[in-house]
């Protein structure tokens, strides 16, 4: 995957928080929200280091520290 | 092991930093009281305290390390348990600045002080109430505290330059009180560097609380400024 990503841009959907952590550069917080119909809405997209070390959007913080999922 | 469980295990760490901060600001006060009394015993005592300190030190970093291994904290848990690593150790530094002041008093042996202690309590009283409020901070996790009290650390720095300048005097007129005049300058800059610490345990509370790391005070800066003037 590392020698890969010179060249492509991988998107993993995962529920493995160690494994976001460890393999990309980007994340992106996506979950179904209330009232909407439509799944896979983005709550959250930044550095990996940042969403898993102070995410701004507290719902990103809640699952990332296993507070709900 | 279960989010809520988690989170008692998280309010125990903070639990355990309270109570190392109050056997670190028993210790500070006694050193300075058994100083002023010249109480070789007292002295004696805050050394064996000493080894409590970095005893519960260990215990602490040692559920600390548990807790990251078998947790894997992200964003505010990762923060406050990286954070209390950190606290711990100033706290342990704070002890050990007790614990100088052990050993002065202890090597002073028969000899009286140079001056009654006025200032030096001062500062010990200072620092001590700074150190409670900024563990208050801490386990609250208050922002505008965190960031309120380390300005109160120039009121400690202007007791050290009082003290520094006092002890000059008597050098000057007297240069045989050499010595005793630089056992209490190392205790009075002991306690200076208590109220140091006090502000990096406020700059982890602000970090812990908003992701934010930043000094909210060069408290070196002010002291070498004052020592200019």
């Amino acid at each position: 995957m590392q020698e890969l990503k010179e060249n492509y841009t991988i998107v993993i959907v995962t529920h493995n928080m160690q494994q976001a952590a460890r393999a990309s550069d980007y994340t992106a917080m996506m979950m179904l929200t209330n009232g909407e119909s439509r799944s896979g809405t983005v709550i959250e997209f930044d550095e990996t280091n940042i969403i898993f070390t102070r995410p701004k959007d507290k719902r990103t913080e809640d699952y990332v520290t296993g507070r709900f999922g | 092991m279960i989010r809520k469980t988690f989170e008692n295990e998280l309010q125990e760490v903070k639990d355990e930093i309270l109570v190392l901060g109050s056997m670190v600001e028993e210790a500070i006060l006694a050193s300075v009281d058994a100083l002023k009394k010249r109480d070789i015993e007292a002295a004696k005592n805050i050394l064996k305290a000493d080894r409590d300190i970095n005893k519960k030190r260990f215990e602490i970093e040692n559920k600390l390390m548990i807790l990251i291994a078998t947790q894997q904290p992200m964003a505010h848990d990762l923060r406050l348990l990286a954070s209390s690593m950190e606290i711990i150790s100033e706290l342990e530094r704070m002890g050990d600045y007790a614990k100088g002041i052990a050993n002065i008093n202890i090597r002073m042996g028969d000899q009286p002080l140079l001056k009654p202690l006025i200032d030096v309590p001062r500062m010990a009283q200072k620092g001590v109430d700074m150190l409670h409020r900024a563990l208050t901070a801490f386990v609250k996790e208050d922002v505008e505290a965190a960031q309120s009290i380390p300005i109160e650390d120039d009121e400690v720095d202007a007791l050290y330059n009082q003290v520094y300048r006092e002890l000059m005097t008597f050098v000057i007129s007297d240069p045989k009180s050499i010595e005793r005049a630089n056992w209490l300058l190392w205790v009075a800059h002991n306690l200076e560097r208590v109220a140091d610490r006090v502000t990096n345990i406020c700059e982890r509370t602000v970090f812990i609380a908003t992701g934010e790391l930043s000094e909210i005070k060069n408290s070196d800066d002010e002291f070498w400024k004052q020592q200019k003037s």
